[in-house]
């Protein structure tokens, strides 16, 4: 038996995952793996001829031909079923995706779209639609010596103090090759996502941070409508919010008012307690190195 | 009399800053408001009407009435349409 530590749970799982964050023993397991027979009960759900999904108030159930079945209940167990002679790497990477989301989902927590770097007791959260240039900043701030806090997603926690704190997901980041090549102090990639496709997983297990930190400032990135090389304005209040609004993490199947609800509670009170600034920036690769350089100037001036 | 409005309560409401945000629980929509906009929200927590809100930013507000009425308006009726305010039988 395993025992991790992955998006702020406790999972106890009969399968290996080298992605994430082996802890000691513990009696108190909020998630439990198995692998087994999902059983007949469920739907057969619906979507496309590559993925089938069931879900309803207290199950998920995603059907990926060829790979696995996955099941996630009451957001406290998780049932996997793979094929016969399958690439386990695929089979966990659906499961690190969608099936934690499910599971967070059904414990009513809502995960936030961003990667994180920390410095001190702090972390920076950096927000932006796919493309936008997420990563290559990551691994542009990281170059400078900032530490990775977490890759895409980060998990919100509000302390009985009304803060909203943030806590990692798992130690891997997930690079495109062509940004692999770009910051070769990267390294070598410990994993390819798929074999078809040209992403790559790095862990660091080493420097990875399962406490809870206070986020204090957010970066939006986002394409520039004009011909403007790169700009970065402070943003507050309603527009802030709209901001954490528009990037919040809906992964394919959450609905509802619950989620909602959840989102204007953490966005009204992070959008008090944070600052945020949008950046705006061509396709141009070289604005990178400048908006780090602008960024870190920031962030070491108001903390 | 004119008639006196007041907030809709399945709206819930959070300030930021100097504005406020809010949610209506019935559509799912999100409104925001800017920091006048917010001065009138809050004096709907009470009974009002359109007028006496109006006579009451004249008070505390150095703004000629024609103004104060023309941009109130339009925040009004926004209110009205979305339904997050109620006439008070």
């Amino acid at each position: 038996m395993f025992y991790y530590w992955a998006y702020g749970l406790t999972i106890q799982s009969e399968m290996y995952f080298p992605e994430l964050m082996p802890i000691d023993f513990t009696e108190f397991i909020d998630v439990s793996l198995s692998l087994g027979q999902v059983p007949a009960h469920l739907g057969e759900g619906s979507g496309s001829p590559n993925k089938k999904v069931f879900i309803d108030n207290s199950s998920f159930k995603l059907y990926v031909p060829g790979i696995a079945t996955y099941w996630a209940e009451a957001g406290a167990s998780i049932i996997i079923e793979k094929g016969d002679e399958v690439d386990e790497d695929v089979v966990r990477l659906f499961c690190l995706s969608n099936i934690f989301a499910a599971i967070l989902n059904q414990r009513k927590i809502f995960p936030l779209h961003a990667a994180a770097i920390k410095i001190d007791n702090y972390v920076i959260l950096i927000c932006g639609h796919s493309g936008a240039g997420k990563s290559t900043l990551l691994a542009s701030l990281l170059s400078k010596g900032f530490k990775i806090f977490s890759d895409d997603v980060c998990v919100p926690l509000i302390s009985s103090s009304g803060k909203v704190y943030m806590q990692s997901s798992y130690p891997m980041m997930k690079y495109w090759k062509d940004t692999l090549e770009g910051f070769p102090f990267l390294g070598k990639p410990d994993v390819q996502l798929r074999p078809d496709y040209h992403k790559y997983g790095i862990f660091f297990h080493n420097e990875f941070e399962t406490k809870a930190l206070l986020p204090s400032h957010v970066f939006f990135l986002e394409k520039s409508s004009e011909k403007v090389d790169l700009s970065l304005r402070e943003i507050k209040g309603v527009e802030l919010f709209q901001k954490f609004e528009s990037n919040a993490y809906r992964g394919e199947y959450l609905i509802g008012l619950d989620l909602k609800q959840s989102h204007f509670e953490l966005f009204t009170t992070l959008a008090n307690q944070i600052k945020g600034y949008v950046v705006e920036r061509s396709g141009n690769d070289n604005t990178i190195k400048e908006l780090s350089d602008i960024v870190e100037e920031i962030i070491k001036n108001k903390i | 009399m004119s008639k006196k409005y007041i907030q809709n309560k399945k709206v819930i409401q959070s300030k930021i800053g100097e504005e406020v945000v809010m949610l209506d629980m019935d559509s799912g929509l999100y409104f925001g408001l800017n920091s006048v906009a917010s001065i009138i929200w809050v004096k709907l927590e009470k009974p009002i009407s359109f007028e006496e809100i109006v006579d009451q930013l004249l008070e505390e507000y150095s703004i000629d009435r024609q103004t104060c009425e023309t941009d109130s308006k339009v925040f009004w009726d926004q209110l009205l349409d979305n339904n997050i305010i109620k006439l008070v039988s």
